[in-house]
């Protein structure tokens, strides 16, 4: 077993920078998770910015997090191409340890707009995100994963997540980012045991942990329900402190512990204070189970045979389904009208399974797409 | 891990 080390996700923003550095004048802070294509369209980035990824860098604890990717999407873009090349040169001028990216498509015409939703787990889109997976592999030269989603429409889909991963990742032997707040509130969603959700993932491929905060938000779709958000703006709660104890052990390859905060949840002193305190918090349960762990992995997460396909893997139903949906998403006034036009849309009766979405995450659905409609 | 004096103060400057 690695040891684990404990990281930040550090980026350019002032908040998120003045909550880390009391962390990093203490040498606290042992690895960054830098989201590198935030900056892809930035013309300069500060000396001062690049010299601290350079300093993680060169001792390999540079971890790459991307967001923009839009991994299922059933259209190869242009912008994914740029993206790829972007990554290209990025992967030349740092040394990443690894490169992730989120699980789903982006909602939104603009591939740079949107949130990462669930697509159905199909022969198809297992083909177009493997596909993918080896381009960002080629791309980066280095071992690449997937951050399990916070997001689902279905306890059916929230059991079939880990298997579907695993199955996604195999032709890359690819790794698994474990988000433990994305974890907390598919646990809370869909009133699933811990136990009986952790067992459906293959633990053996997290090579990474994310924890974080989030927020309740009251369903009008389906009352009293509270649906967990994955906000990103708020304190850890100590349930998912308690979810990093019980899964670090079950984790054999497990390297990187990452505490993420959005920087707008960190503007006043009292919440860059209770950051710093987050941390401190989670390097202590690392430092407690590093004591026990051996140190030997064999795991590279390497592909024995990187390769690129020659076509490029598309699906034309499935990219038309996604403009539709996000569309219905985007645009839909109340839950009743979302509900009315997925039931007339290509998407009833599909491999989308629509009939099956619980109501409370359909709205949450329109809320999280409309909240970042451009 | 420990970071040299200088970018510290770097960064320091650097968000103001």
């Amino acid at each position: 077993m690695p040891k684990i080390l404990s990281a930040v996700a550090c980026n350019l923003d002032v908040d998120i920078l003045g909550a880390c550095l009391p962390l990093m004048e203490a040498s606290k802070v042992e690895a960054i998770e830098w989201s590198f294509d935030a900056l892809f369209k930035v013309k300069e980035i500060p000396s001062w910015f690049l010299e601290l990824l350079t300093a993680f860098s060169d001792e390999q604890r540079l971890i790459g997090h991307g967001v923009f990717f839009s991994l299922f999407s059933g259209k190869w873009l242009q912008e994914q191409e740029d993206w790829l090349r972007q990554l290209e040169h990025t992967s030349t001028a740092f040394r990443f340890d690894h490169v992730t990216e989120h699980f789903g498509f982006m909602t939104g015409k603009d591939f740079h707009h949107g949130a990462p939703l669930n697509i159905p787990y199909t022969n198809a889109t297992l083909t177009i995100g493997r596909d993918r997976l080896r381009r960002i592999q080629a791309a980066c030269q280095c071992p690449v994963g997937l951050e399990n989603l916070a997001f689902s429409y279905s306890l059916e889909e929230v059991k079939q997540h880990g298997a579907f991963l695993d199955e996604l990742l195999a032709p890359v032997n690819g790794f698994i980012i474990l988000d433990l707040h994305n974890l907390y509130c598919q646990l809370h969603n869909f009133e699933i045991p811990f136990d009986t959700l952790i067992s459906l993932y293959p633990l053996d491929k997290v090579r990474e942990i994310h924890i974080s905060g989030g927020s309740w938000e009251d369903s009008l779709a389906a009352p009293p329900k509270k649906v967990r958000r994955d906000t990103h703006d708020d304190a850890v709660p100590d349930a998912v402190f308690e979810l990093l104890e019980n899964t670090i052990d079950l984790c054999p390859h497990l390297k990187y512990v990452v505490l993420e905060q959005l920087g707008n949840g960190l503007i006043t002193a009292e919440s860059k204070t209770q950051f710093q305190q987050d941390f401190l918090r989670m390097e202590a349960i690392v430092a407690e189970k590093n004591a026990t762990r051996s140190t030997e992995s064999i795991q590279s997460f390497l592909p024995a045979h990187p390769t690129i396909p020659a076509h490029i893997a598309e699906d034309a139903t499935l990219y038309r389904q996604q403009l539709e949906l996000s569309a219905i998403l985007e645009t839909a006034a109340t839950y009743n009208d979302a509900v009315h036009a997925l039931q007339t849309s290509s998407l009833a009766h599909s491999d989308w399974r629509i009939e099956t979405w619980a109501p409370y995450m359909i709205e949450t659905a329109m809320k999280i797409a409309q909240k970042w409609k451009k | 891990m420990k970071l040299s004096k200088s970018l510290l103060s770097a960064i320091v400057l650097g968000i103001g």
